[in-house]
């Protein structure tokens, strides 16, 4: 799913756009706590979405360490601008949508991304 | 080849919220760059450089985030060599009096600031035991809190063999690819030859690679449910149309050799203990 279809389908606004271009998001992933998505590390199924509250710098560092490309901010939570500009500096995409997590989620399945498969260790 | 060594250290200080993840992005970034610059690290991609640096980051990143969230100050060291990553994460804090406690998933003392920003779910120390290969803490109350952990290349340490990719042995042992459309990107780490299905089905490990002669379509249906991704057929063996279009409608890889079992098997086995 292109980033585009994401932005529509959760009329989400864009608070940093560099990224990898035409990057085509498959999965998706949805946590408020940083260790639960820590614990996803899919190795395979790329590329992937991962939709937080979380708004603090930490959520863009999970998204490096994990090697996710684009993140998608839910509630309608205030962006830092930090934190922005570290998803800029790590060109990591990062959106904002006033939907909450669950209707997030709901709306993204229905479009057809897939929950992100976690390998159990 | 001599074996080269690298040593990276980050401090690391107690309640620096902001900076929290950063020593582990920067390690990350030193590591990566080795991978791709060194000599004796560069076949590291041959082995999935990205699950390694990926489970790496994630133990580093809990193990810093703790020196954060429940210690005065600390040091993040990381030793790196061909076989294996070695972090070291030594603080001055309170320790951990309840080694046992701590190792509970969804035990916590974080504040309310630390569970604010997504931490404090008191699966940490769990995450680590659980991806790194090795792990290793001592703590000592009142004085502080050491954690080792190491993560070695990709499942070298099951069976002792090397995860290859399906691309990666069709052409070390100049396989002709028969299938067309199917992911090559795959990996596996054993193999089973054998000609009698019932044997495969009882015998063949899960997500192997299969060797035989059989070219029957049922060989499919074998390999389905023993989800083995990719079947090498030996000594140039004539493959049915049919048996063809099932592999492809399966997502199964059918790779053909002029050689016979004995010789693809000895080559694949070298495959898989090189080093
Ligand atoms: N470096 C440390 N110094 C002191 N206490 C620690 C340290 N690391 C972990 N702990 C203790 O172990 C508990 C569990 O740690 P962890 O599994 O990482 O969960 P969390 O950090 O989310 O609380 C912590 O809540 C804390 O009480
Ligand atoms: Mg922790």
């Amino acid at each position: 799913m292109k980033i585009k279809t994401i932005i529509d389908v959760t009329k989400a606004e864009i608070l940093q756009k560099n990224g990898i271009t035409g990057i085509d998001i498959k999965y998706a992933f949805a946590a408020d706590l940083m260790s639960d998505t820590l614990f996803i590390i899919s190795r395979e199924e790329e590329p992937v979405l991962l939709i937080s509250g979380i708004t603090d710098q930490s959520v863009v560092r999970t998204a490096v360490i994990l090697d996710i490309p684009a993140v998608l901010i839910v509630r309608g939570k205030t962006v830092p601008q930090k934190t922005i500009e570290l998803a800029k500096k790590n060109n990591i995409i990062m959106l904002k949508t006033y939907y909450i997590m669950f209707v997030t989620c709901g709306l993204l399945y229905k479009e057809g991304l897939k929950g992100a498969p976690w390998q159990k260790r | 080849m001599a074996e080269k060594i690298k040593i990276f250290q980050f401090p690391i200080k107690g309640a620096d919220f902001e900076h929290i993840g950063n020593a582990t992005i920067e390690t990350r970034k030193l590591v990566k760059t080795s991978f791709t610059e060194e000599e004796c690290f560069k076949n590291a991609s041959f082995f999935s450089s990205r699950d390694l640096l990926r489970r790496f980051g994630i133990c580093a990143y809990e193990a810093e985030a703790n020196v954060i969230i429940h210690a005065h100050y600390g040091l993040f060291k990381t030793i790196l060599c061909c076989k294996k990553i070695k972090g070291e994460v030594i603080d001055r804090g309170p320790g951990i009096p309840s080694i046992l406690n701590a190792l509970t998933p969804g035990f916590s003392t974080a504040s309310e600031t630390a569970k604010s920003l997504g931490f404090g779910a008191g699966v940490g120390l769990n995450n680590i035991q659980k991806i790194a290969d090795f792990t290793m803490l001592h703590s000592e109350k009142g004085k502080g809190t050491s954690l080792q952990f190491e993560v070695w290349k990709a499942k070298d340490n099951e069976i002792g063999r090397i995860a290859m990719k399906i691309k990666q042995i069709i052409k070390a042992l100049k396989l002709e690819l028969v299938t067309k459309n199917v992911d090559m990107e795959k990996e596996v780490k054993s193999a089973y030859s054998c000609d009698l299905l019932s044997n495969v089905l009882a015998k063949a490990g899960d997500e192997s690679t299969w060797l035989t002669v059989q070219t029957n379509m049922n060989i499919i249906g074998v390999a389905t449910i023993k989800k083995i991704p990719i079947i090498i057929i030996a000594e140039n063996s004539t493959i049915p149309e049919q048996t063809i279009a099932k592999a492809e409608e399966n997502g199964i890889i059918i790779a053909k050799g002029k050689e016979d079992t004995f010789t693809i098997s000895g080559k694949l086995y070298e495959l898989f203990q090189k080093e």
